[in-house]
């Protein structure tokens, strides 16, 4: 398993594809927060161009993440069925099991590396360009961040769960927005009027890392409380161990 | 009982897809040390076979023991025993052939960087080492899955089809190296093939299928004493002749072909007979051969001899 991860490493960090999705994220942020100062300095009385605008941007699209840490295990699966790649493996008695687990791994590193850095950035230079409006802002970033890794992952796991279901990537992607997207959405719409529906869609990650409401003084998450906090937590880990076990049941029985 | 002179043994392995049957009871032995050949038409279950062997599908039914070992995770272990290619060489596109063969150099925890240069250098691909796989020529592509199964100087070589893309040059270039690696380090090669001339100057040993079922197995060195040499006769009257040749020469192994022709196993002295029998029968002699039985010719009739089994 030790060996397989270290060519793995190897391979994902000798390829271009995760430092332009990790270069494309940072540019983002920089480019928002560049805006922010450029607006302040060229409208009067611009009042977003502050910390506290900019971190509960990221803060309260916290679906965005998601998205991207699906787009990290899409990158890392690199469709190895149809390269055979995996094949070979295989071959000399690598365990199907401890492949998959090593590409979750990968992709967990890979997609932990992206999100340091893009949030580094976004800090970052958000106390370089823009006012700050205090560390109560960063600290609530930060927390939700962690509040949001476990559901993140099982995102990820997901969609490399849904290519060895599926055995393409475009039915993955496809697979993944239906299961993790749009069914929890319609679940959630239907949660408006029947309580087992809002019920459920509290357990369902995508409802979960986008819910975002008006409080008295500023925005409240899902994991605005400490039980929510722990909540979203156990969600993710949940749908990690869900989508862990599809995933292991795949590669076990597909035939390559 | 063990043998250790076995490395694959089969029993009753069979794969069926669907409706279909890639292999019906299969009984293969692969004994070590032995260049061995699979020959069979496309769609015989040369693949198939392989597959099973290296853990990619898994059989319907039947078993298989690797170095003796049947349970899961010796077999697993033994794999690693193994070097392989089967169908088209599997890398990622956008790596060079070096890192490619170093991605799985650290994968099978070979030690030794410079590992990855020999290879490159015993396949002839040196010079392109930092070409990306998906820029390759389909030779190149060969090449690389070569030195891939070389990878780790395993014990068991699983060749499938290896000379596909080769120019004639590699393809002797590669056929040398394989008898080179089963001479000098004892490396035993299960190669198929449905080019049955590229497996004549090297296989110690043959099994020859046919839709899925062993056809036979055979030494070598038997097969070339059953292939041997026969006379080919084309004559005017071939049903009259054929039935002289029982009555006056008292020879029943001759075949009668569809257009004509009748082929008896026998020497260049035996055409004298022939020849006379035709002459003293008022039977035309249109033509007269004397002629070497080729491996293709032997797979044929013994594909032949089991499809008119089946029917």
């Amino acid at each position: 398993m030790l060996n397989y991860l270290k060519s793995e490493f190897y391979r994902v960090f000798t390829q271009k594809s995760v430092y332009v999705l990790t270069g494309c994220c940072l540019l983002v942020v920089l480019l928002f927060n560049g805006v922010l100062w450029m607006m302040a300095n060229f409208t009067e009385g611009f009042p977003w161009a502050t910390t506290k605008y900019a971190f509960s941007t990221l803060e309260g699209d916290m679906h965005i993440p998601l998205i991207l840490a699906a787009v990290m295990g899409w990158l890392i699966t690199a469709d190895e069925l149809k390269l055979r790649t995996i094949n070979n493996s295989v071959a000399f008695g690598i365990s199907r099991r401890q492949a998959y687990l090593a590409k979750v791994i990968v992709g967990i590193a890979a997609a932990a590396l992206c999100l340091v850095i893009t949030e580094a950035g976004l800090i970052g230079s958000g106390y370089l360009l823009l006012e700050n409006s205090g560390a109560a802002y960063t600290l609530s970033l930060l927390k939700g961040t962690a509040a949001c890794i476990p559901a993140w992952i099982a995102g990820m796991t997901a969609v490399i769960s849904l290519y060895y279901v599926t055995g393409s990537r475009s039915a993955s992607l496809w697979g993944w927005l239906l299961i993790i997207v749009a069914v929890p959405s319609v679940v959630k719409i239907l949660g408006l009027r029947f309580d087992s529906c809002a019920k459920l869609a509290s357990w369902l990650i995508f409802p979960m890392v986008s819910s975002v409401s008006a409080g008295e003084e500023w925005l409240v998450y899902s994991w605005s409380t400490a039980a929510g906090f722990l909540k979203c937590q156990e969600a993710g880990i949940i749908g990690t161990c869900l989508f862990l076990v599809l995933g292991i049941l795949a590669i076990r029985r597909r035939e390559l | 009982m063990t043998n250790n002179n076995v490395i694959i043994q089969t029993h009753q392995l069979t794969k069926q897809y669907g409706q279909s049957l890639a292999l019906v009871h299969v009984d293969l032995t692969i004994p070590k040390g032995s260049i061995y050949g699979l020959v069979g038409n496309n769609g015989a279950g040369k693949t198939t076979f392989l597959k099973i062997v290296l853990g990619q599908i898994y059989p319907t039914s039947g078993s298989f023991t690797l170095w003796e070992a049947g349970d899961e995770a010796s077999y697993r272990k033994n794999r690693r025993r193994c070097g392989a290619i089967i169908e088209a060489p599997g890398f990622y596109p956008k790596m060079t052939a070096a890192q490619n063969l170093e991605y799985y150099r650290i994968q099978r925890g070979i030690p030794g960087r410079e590992k990855v240069g020999e290879m490159l250098e015993l396949v002839g691909l040196a010079d392109a080492a930092k070409k990306k796989f998906g820029q390759m020529s389909l030779g190149m592509k060969q090449r690389l899955g070569l030195a891939l199964a070389l990878l780790g100087e395993p014990e068991l070589l699983l060749l499938d089809e290896p000379i596909n893309g080769l120019d004639p040059a590699g393809i002797i270039e590669i056929r040398g190296l394989l008898l080179r690696l089963n001479r000098e380090k004892h490396m035993t090669i299960l190669i198929s093939s449905h080019i049955l001339s590229e497996l004549e100057n090297m296989a110690t040993d043959y099994g020859f299928l046919s839709r899925g079922k062993v056809v036979q197995q055979i030494s070598a060195q038997r097969l070339h004493e059953l292939c041997g040499t026969y006379l080919e006769i084309r004559v005017t009257e071939p049903e009259r002749y054929a039935a002289l040749l029982e009555k006056q020469l008292h020879r029943t192994d001759y075949k009668v072909l569809a257009d004509g022709r009748i082929r008896i196993p026998g020497q260049a002295e035996d055409a004298a007979v022939c020849s006379r029998l035709a002459a003293e029968q008022n039977i035309g002699l249109l033509a007269m051969e004397h002629r070497q039985m080729q491996l293709e010719d032997y797979y044929m009739h013994l594909v032949a001899e089991q499809r008119g089994g089946e029917q």
